[in-house]
């Protein structure tokens, strides 16, 4: 005799893998949209110098040095409205650490493109969210760059960082239909047991 | 005859879950209502691109909602899916892309909470898994064609 019930049991397939087609949204590039930043390591490194080290210590709020909101519903109504002021806004994101909701992800390059001000739209590095944790719980920092900002830090971000680009939105192109196979499977139900 | 035959005969491939191992399709069937859907979407996609200028694509626009409509039914007749991806992007009630909602909330239960401007919510609770991924966001699940 060889091998168990068990081995044997494995032998016999019970479900058949099959590959489902599935539309694509054909304007979901990811590489597309979040833009690219050229220096990573140097703009992480200034930002925990310039800002995420200084406000470690601040007991409150109100005793920050400079404008800046760490909470989705501040950050959203605070680009969503239009203030009056021409100043640019730089919007920090860790979108490559896990405990940063996808869903809460993908709604940020579209609502920044919309802002009323311009916006620096920049990703973080991997292992960025520990740092930003007691201030932010999804890792998301939005600075209004006014004279309180330092202007080689300024300066630096808008060098290394591409500005947003949605192809899509500012000329009238047809993108291929996007299908792509789902992966799953399904029972195998042989004839005789169905009657 | 029976010789050649069984050479010619791969052993069928069983993991250790009891799936009968299956290579992907070289060719999609039906592939034109695909097509149909894709251009449909866009289609509405070009009626209601928001422009910072304007503001969002807050404006009245029924032949884009139309066109989404029509979308959502040619997939159900012809079964058809859509990605999350898309789906999340259209709002059930009135078909509106929802690429500027009238609200974006993180609301005190935690869910994300996105308004449509005809007042459907679509709640997402990201406060009850943050790392959730759909099935087919995750890895090794979804092939190119």
């Amino acid at each position: 005799m060889s091998g168990s019930l068990k081995s044997l049991d494995k032998k016999i397939a019970k479900r058949r893998q099959v590959y489902k087609p599935v539309l694509d949204n054909p304007f979901t590039n990811e590489a597309h949209l979040w833009p690219h930043v050229h220096d990573q390591p140097l703009i992480w490194q200034l930002v925990q110098s310039s800002i995420l080290n200084k406000l470690a210590h601040m007991q409150s709020k109100e005793d920050y040095p400079w404008e800046l909101y760490t909470d989705f519903n501040d950050i959203v109504q605070y680009l969503s409205s239009d203030r009056g002021n021409s100043d640019p806004v730089y919007l920090f994101v860790c979108n490559k650490d896990p405990g940063v909701p996808l869903v809460l992800l993908q709604q940020i390059p579209l609502l920044c493109y919309m802002a009323p001000m311009a916006v620096k739209l920049v990703q973080l590095p991997r292992s960025a969210l520990p740092a930003f944790k007691t201030i932010s719980k999804y890792g998301l920092l939005l600075l209004r760059c006014d004279d309180r900002v330092d202007r080689k830090f300024v300066s630096q971000v808008d060098k290394n960082v591409d500005s947003l680009q949605f192809p899509w939105l500012s000329a009238v192109k047809y993108q291929p239909t996007a299908v792509k196979l789902l992966k799953t499977t399904v029972p195998i139900v042989s004839k005789n047991k169905q009657k | 005859m029976g010789k050649k035959a069984q050479a010619g005969k791969t052993k069928p491939k069983i993991d250790e879950n009891g799936v009968l191992l299956v290579p992907p399709p070289r060719t999609i069937a039906n592939q034109d209502h695909f097509h149909r859907l894709n251009y449909l979407y866009q289609l509405s996609a070009y009626q209601t691109r928001p422009t910072p200028a304007a503001g969002a694509g807050k404006g009245h626009t029924p032949l884009a909602r139309n066109y989404i409509k029509l979308m959502d039914l040619i997939s159900k007749k012809t079964k058809t899916s859509l990605l999350p991806t898309v789906k999340r992007t259209i709002c059930k009630k009135c078909h509106r892309l929802l690429w500027a909602p009238k609200r974006l909330e993180i609301a005190r239960d935690g869910a994300l909470s996105v308004v449509c401007g005809c007042g459907a919510v679509k709640r997402y609770n990201v406060a009850a898994d943050p790392d959730y991924k759909t099935y087919s966001e995750r890895e090794g699940n979804l092939l190119d064609s």
